[in-house]
């Protein structure tokens, strides 16, 4: 059964909750239906895929809330001259026509709150993902409004903590900048992407840290800059070694945390997290 | 924003006042460069002479965000050059050892395509890296958009003969692509890992996809599109796995047969820094050019699936 609550009424209220006015950030906010739709129910997911849109058509939660844009646009400080084209190619492409017909036939709403929810839990995303790996970040000083934390582990491999990663959170498409037999007792967790490459220096800051732990290689800056920052690290002589597990599941824990948090948000109204699976594999001998 | 020539916005007014440290210029470590010839070519002078090679071939130099000197002194005599895809600090480390002071690089030496140095500067990898080349008299000069407006494309074709599809490949074609005897999605990616040497090759698609065509892109979706528009896959260099790998997902859950095989930015177009190091040779005859490859940064743990 609807609830009295639109979209446009569930919007201000996660944005109150947020501590944020509106969503104002580029792509995000409602991202695809009308606004006046009574919510039906909650689901929240990393990516609006084609297959959640039916199952949410079908299973009547057709509020969504995900960490990515249904149409594919990401957005960003430095990707917006990618962005920018891919927009005009979205308009009238077959994938995005498809999901938009399923959206307005079912009376959707996918709405899209990433940078609000890392301005208001800056670490959310990537304490998640520590925690979903099995480690315990240190803690951090009320002024760190970094994303990423770090955490202590006895020592182990950057393979073992590949076989955690696909374990725990099906990572089969994990890679390392450096040697996977890196043994590693201090690592830097950064979930999504690694760049921009000046935030991950400044993650890196510690000496200590030996190994980090990330989503995607980046993308942001120039295609993979933060990667080629983390060679050089290398090279200056530091002795440390990246596991990148994929930006799937790097994010997927925090968009879980996400639907929790939104539980309370919604008291009344269930709320589902639904998982997606990391389409990605690697041809292995 | 405005493009503009680095060369002249760069080599005016010298790196080190440029860097504005205390980097001492022009304080070559002992032994680290060779005795240089009677009036040897400068990196600058090298330059122009690329610049008119260039020319000659139709591409003549205009204003450029990314090409031009990013990292050391313009005038600094060449003993060797090498071309590189990456000005890492790995690749200047073995440029030095393999005596080559000046690197022509296609990629960005501090991290950013734009290289804005100044943000950075605070940074000990950064501080260090300018050091090196700095006391080892060492220049980076990079040339990514003008290599690119070569026609063909030396990126590209570098790409089609490491992958040994040379024959299969359709340069005039748009978007290029390669017309190859019909094999599996799986079979693709395997063909991939063994010609590039490496095992960082993540594919999203049906493995059973049966491919005969193949479109080479760069690295963003709006680039990936048009290829799948045309093409059974598209070989793309290091995307943006959020827009890139859901695209594909959604479309196949639409039926399309489609897929995306994704290999390092360095994989898809280092080797045709490879060829720019065969092209410059007979440009500067008493120089010894070499191509130092920046190699793939990435590698696959074992696990167990």
């Amino acid at each position: 059964m609807d609830s009295e609550l639109t979209g446009r009424t569930a919007d201000l209220i996660v944005c109150a909750a947020l501590g944020d006015p509106m969503s104002t950030a580029r792509y995000e906010g409602l991202c695809a239906g009308s606004a006046n739709s009574r919510v039906s129910g909650v689901m929240v997911c990393y990516a609006p895929t084609l297959d959640l849109l039916r199952r949410a058509a079908l299973e009547k939660k057709n509020l969504i809330i995900a960490r990515e844009h249904p149409y594919f646009l990401h957005g960003g400080l430095y990707y917006s001259y990618g962005t920018d084209g891919l927009e005009a190619a979205m308009r009238d492409d077959p994938v995005v026509r498809a999901k938009r017909e399923i959206i307005n036939a079912n009376q959707l709403m996918v709405y899209r709150y990433a940078s609000a929810w890392d301005q208001f839990k800056p670490k959310a995303q990537s304490l998640a993902l520590a925690q979903a790996l099995g480690l315990k970040p240190l803690p951090w000083l009320p002024t760190d409004r970094s994303r990423g934390v770090v955490c202590d582990l006895p020592r182990t491999t950057l393979a073992d903590l590949a076989q955690t990663a696909a374990d725990r959170l099906k990572a089969f498409s994990s890679r390392t900048v450096g040697d996977p037999v890196s043994s590693v007792t201090r690592v830097a967790v950064l979930a999504g992407e690694t760049d921009p490459t000046p935030a991950l220096a400044r993650l890196l800051a510690d000496p200590k840290i030996d190994g980090a732990i990330a989503g995607a290689g980046g993308t942001v800056d120039e295609v993979d800059g933060a990667i080629a920052y983390f060679q050089d690290v290398m090279a200056s002589g530091r002795k440390i070694a990246m596991l990148a597990i994929g930006h799937l599941p790097s994010e997927a824990p925090g968009c879980a945390a996400m639907a929790k948090w939104l539980r309370g948000v919604f008291p009344a109204l269930p709320v589902e997290y639904w998982e997606t699976p990391d389409p990605s594999w690697i041809p292995r001998s | 924003m405005d493009r503009i020539d680095r060369d002249k916005s760069i080599s005016r007014r010298g790196f080190a006042q440029w860097a504005g440290t205390a980097l001492a210029a022009g304080t070559a470590l002992a032994g680290s460069a060779a005795a240089a010839p009677a009036d040897p070519l400068t990196a600058a002078q090298i330059v122009d002479l690329i610049k008119a090679k260039l020319a000659a071939e139709g591409v003549v130099w205009g204003p450029s965000n990314f090409d031009g000197f990013h990292l050391g002194d313009p005038n600094v005599p060449v003993i060797g050059v090498a071309t590189t895809f990456q000005s890492t600090f790995q690749v200047l480390q073995r440029s030095l050892a393999a005596r080559k002071n000046f690197v022509i690089s296609h990629e960005s030496t501090f991290w950013d395509g734009f290289d804005p140095v100044e943000v950075m500067m605070k940074d000990p990898v950064c501080q260090a890296k300018i050091r090196f080349a700095e006391q080892n008299r060492m220049a980076v000069w990079r040339i990514h958009d003008h290599w690119h407006r070569r026609k063909p494309d030396p990126i590209f074709v570098g790409l089609a003969r490491k992958l040994g599809w040379a024959e299969y490949y359709q340069l005039d074609t748009r978007p290029r692509r390669y017309e190859i005897p019909e094999m599996s999605l799986q079979e693709v990616a395997r063909n991939v890992q063994r010609k590039l040497g490496t095992q960082n090759v993540v594919v999203v698609g049906d493995r059973n996809l049966r491919v005969k065509t193949i479109g080479d892109c760069a690295h963003i979706l709006s680039s990936v599109l048009p290829v799948l528009g045309t093409c059974d896959v598209a070989l793309v260099g290091e995307t943006p796995q959020h827009d890139t790998f859901e695209y594909l997902r959604d479309a196949m859950s639409l039926g399309m047969k489609k897929g995306v095989v994704m290999i390092s930015h360095e994989g898809l177009e280092e080797w045709g820094m490879q060829a720019c190091a065969d092209w410059l040779k007979p440009l500067i005859p008493g120089i010894p050019v070499e191509w130092i490859a920046a190699g793939d940064p990435f590698q696959v743990p074992t696990i167990r699936v």
